[in-house]
């Protein structure tokens, strides 16, 4: 069965490119959203085992997003891909529970590490 | 293409030094090497060769190329020389510094080591150039400055030239119209007086001519003296003849008053010239016009300063203070006036300053520019003639004088007479 | 933003998006510099043209008065970054970090304002660069106003442009109360030559 992963960002042209950087034999169910208010509403409804997080974004950011899920102590596996990768920011981000910080722009092989590394592939 | 890059190096006309992160020297290209004064830099410690270096600030900027891998930049604006080379025009030029302008940036040796390389251009033209363009600017901008102040003072001296031109040919005017009145005015009054005494004697006549009558025992007589004394009024005659002649006297008298008024107005009396105390003028003026002071004013306070001699026209001088006190008379109202007068000498402007002030009605501001236009006057006809002001003026004008009025309706009016101490005549 | 083509819609946000990279760079450098987390705003893209300058006072979200700097770029792209400092940004705290004593003269403290504005306009077009695989080279940084509104200055008559494309992004540094609007202007001219660029990166994407 696929597994429902979402990935969050304002910009289209983020997603397009975290999309074709996932490994083509994984099977999953792919929701876009594009903005933190929509990546939780995705969560909740079941369909974010995994969620590709922006931080910047409008409405509701990604840091804000990740406290919601650490209260809820939702069990989705969060991965930030920001621009934003100040050692600051990296911190606060795995303080916050995300499994780990992809500076952008993302490419296949970091990716594809990051996710074996995980275990999720 | 194989280009000798040292070539270029060598001959430009920069300097270029490239230390290592052990801030030791790895080249330096003639341009610097000539301004150190002694070759061989390579492998010398940046900081030994050129201790006049900011070290921490450097080792910062040095540093912060490597890590962030960009360009870094200094100004002769902010720094005007960070390397103490001597200035390029020993013989010709305006300054033996060198004014410069740096650059840093990250470079590699051949073994893929950072390095940094520091451009030093010499900006003094351009330093030296943008200096004088603001010294010349400051003098223009000071120029500018005395420029507007003259300017200024022509305009003042040009409006009281002109107020002074039409004081002159109303003056003119007005000497012609004194003279007329005056030839007329000289037999009338002489005649009016001839005229009371001739009444008088009538009177005497009638007087004696009744007496005689009523003695005559002549009752016919007496009678038709009474039906004629009572068809003509004989009783109101003589009083009608003494107030008319009085009356037309007391006419006579306002005309010469106006006539003199006119004459001092035209100057016709010059008066003599002295060395006198202002202080004196004033205390004269006010015991002259003491019986219309305490008719309007409850309090006349005098603040008199020791004033040095002036070389003046006394006569014209008071002649401004009358005027002046007697317009605040005519402003106060009666039982409540207050009349200040102070006088001072100011050393630095080097004038003597007098200020004669009332609480009175004031004047509003659209009148403050004509109370010294001649004939100008804010009171019925007949009660002046609008001459007191302009008079004032002029005479203060004839000692190279001012005066200033500070007033506003229902505060009173100050009038100050500035007078330089170097005086007239 | 009605009336353009999903296309056009498309190379926006992509070109968004490169300065939003960009930006993050420099942030990240001069992070790094002063060791102090750079707060970055969204950034945001404004077409202005010259003939309507009170338009520029609408959509500039700096309002204020700042000292205004200046940075030229030259390359495959050629403009000016404008830096506005707020007015109460008391960046000299950065002094000691930057090689300065803590009392600083006022010319060591334009240098340092300098400094500052080229560390940030250089990471953020060095950024653009390399997404976009191009070069640029800059010119020294230099002071255009010690204290004017961004769009009065940008806005007056004698300009040498008609219509240019200005890429706003807002770095503050809380801990210090730093503000600044970095602005990357550049003639309408070359804003063809960016979106060609773009056209070829969503080729690659």
């Amino acid at each position: 069965m696929p597994m429902p992963i979402t990935v969050c960002d304002d910009s289209m042209m983020s997603r397009k490119s975290v999309m074709r950087a996932l490994p083509s034999e994984w099977e999953v169910d792919i929701t876009q959203a594009c903005n933190g208010k929509e990546a939780l509403a995705a969560c909740y409804a079941g369909k974010a085992e995994i969620l590709f997080l922006d931080l910047t974004m409008p409405v509701m950011d990604g840091l804000e997003v990740l406290e919601h899920l650490k209260e809820k102590e939702a069990n989705t596996v969060v991965i930030v891909i920001s621009a934003d990768f100040q050692p600051e920011v990296q911190a606060r981000v795995v303080e916050l529970g995300a499994l780990t910080f992809i500076t952008k722009p993302v490419t296949k092989d970091r990716l594809h590490d990051v996710l074996r590394t995980a275990g999720l592939l | 293409m194989s280009i000798k890059f040292d070539h270029i190096v060598n001959n430009i006309s920069m300097g270029v030094l490239v230390v290592d992160l052990e801030y030791i020297i790895r080249y330096a290209n003639p341009f610097v090497c000539d301004c150190h004064q002694g070759g061989g830099l390579e492998g010398q410690p940046l900081f030994d060769t050129f201790p006049e270096l900011p070290r921490r600030w450097m080792e910062k900027r040095i540093e912060s190329v490597v890590m962030l891998q960009n360009t870094s930049f200094t100004s002769w604006h902010q720094r005007p020389q960070l390397f103490n080379f001597p200035g390029s025009r020993p013989i010709t030029g305006a300054t033996d510094v060198m004014y410069q302008s740096c650059s840093f940036f990250a470079v590699k040796d051949e073994s893929g080591k950072p390095l940094v390389c520091i451009a030093i251009e010499d900006s003094t033209a351009t330093a030296v150039i943008q200096g004088r363009l603001r010294q010349t600017l400051v003098k223009l901008e000071k120029e500018r400055k005395y420029q507007n102040d003259l300017n200024k003072k022509l305009e003042t001296a040009q409006h009281q030239l002109l107020q002074s031109a039409k004081l002159a040919s109303i003056g003119q005017l007005a000497a012609g119209i004194a003279h007329e009145i005056n030839n007329p005015l000289a037999f009338i009054k002489p005649n009016l007086v001839a005229l009371q005494d001739a009444a008088s004697r009538l009177e005497g006549l009638f007087g004696g001519y009744s007496k005689l009558i009523e003695q005559s025992g002549n009752s016919k007589l007496v009678s038709a003296m009474a039906v004629l004394s009572q068809r003509l009024d004989a009783e109101d005659l003589r009083g009608d003849v003494r107030d008319t002649v009085d009356e037309v006297l007391e006419g006579i008298n306002r005309i010469e008053s106006i006539v003199g008024s006119l004459k001092d107005f035209s100057k016709l009396n010059q008066n003599d010239h002295q060395k006198a105390d202002l202080n004196a003028g004033i205390r004269s003026t006010l015991s002259i016009l003491r019986a219309e002071l305490e008719k309007s004013f409850v309090k006349v306070q005098c603040d008199l300063a020791e004033l040095p001699l002036l070389s003046c026209y006394p006569v014209q001088l008071n002649q401004v203070f009358m005027n002046l006190v007697t317009n605040a008379c005519q402003a106060v109202t009666p039982g409540k006036g207050v009349l200040a007068i102070r006088s001072g000498f100011d050393a630095a402007k080097e004038e003597i300053q007098i200020t004669i002030a009332d609480n009175g009605c004031g004047i509003p501001p659209e009148q403050q520019g004509r109370v010294f236009d001649p004939f100008f006057t804010t009171r019925d006809v007949g009660s002046g003639a609008g001459l007191g002001l302009s008079v004032a003026y002029g005479n203060v004008a004839g000692h190279n004088g001012a005066i200033h009025l500070k007033s506003a309706p229902g505060e009173g009016a100050a009038f100050t007479i500035c007078l330089p101490v170097s005086g007239v005549g | 933003m009605t009336g353009i083509s999903e296309h056009e819609a498309m190379r926006r946000d992509a070109l968004q998006e490169v300065l939003n990279i960009s930006m993050g760079q420099a942030a990240n450098n001069l992070a790094q510099l002063i060791d102090t987390r750079v707060h970055l705003s969204i950034p945001r893209l404004h077409w202005v043209s010259s003939k309507h300058p009170e338009k520029l006072d609408e959509t500039l979200t700096v309002i204020d008065v700042g000292a205004l700097m200046r940075q030229s770029f030259r390359g495959t792209l050629r403009g000016e970054v404008v830096v506005s400092f707020d007015q109460q940004s008391r960046h000299h705290q950065l002094a000691e970090c930057l090689g300065y004593s803590e009392s600083l003269t006022v010319a060591q403290s334009h240098e340092l304002t300098l400094e500052i504005t080229n560390i940030l306009a250089g990471a953020c077009l060095k950024g653009l660069a390399e997404q976009l695989e191009i070069e640029i080279h800059f010119g020294p940084p230099s002071i255009l106003s010690a204290h004017s509104k961004a769009s009065d200055y940008l806005a007056r008559q004698s300009l040498p442009w008609t219509d240019a494309l200005f890429m706003e992004v807002r770095f503050t540094v809380e801990s210090i109360s730093m503000g600044t609007d970095l602005l990357i202007c550049m003639p309408g001219e070359y804003t063809d030559r960016v979106f060609a660029l773009i056209d070829e990166l969503l080729g690659d994407v």
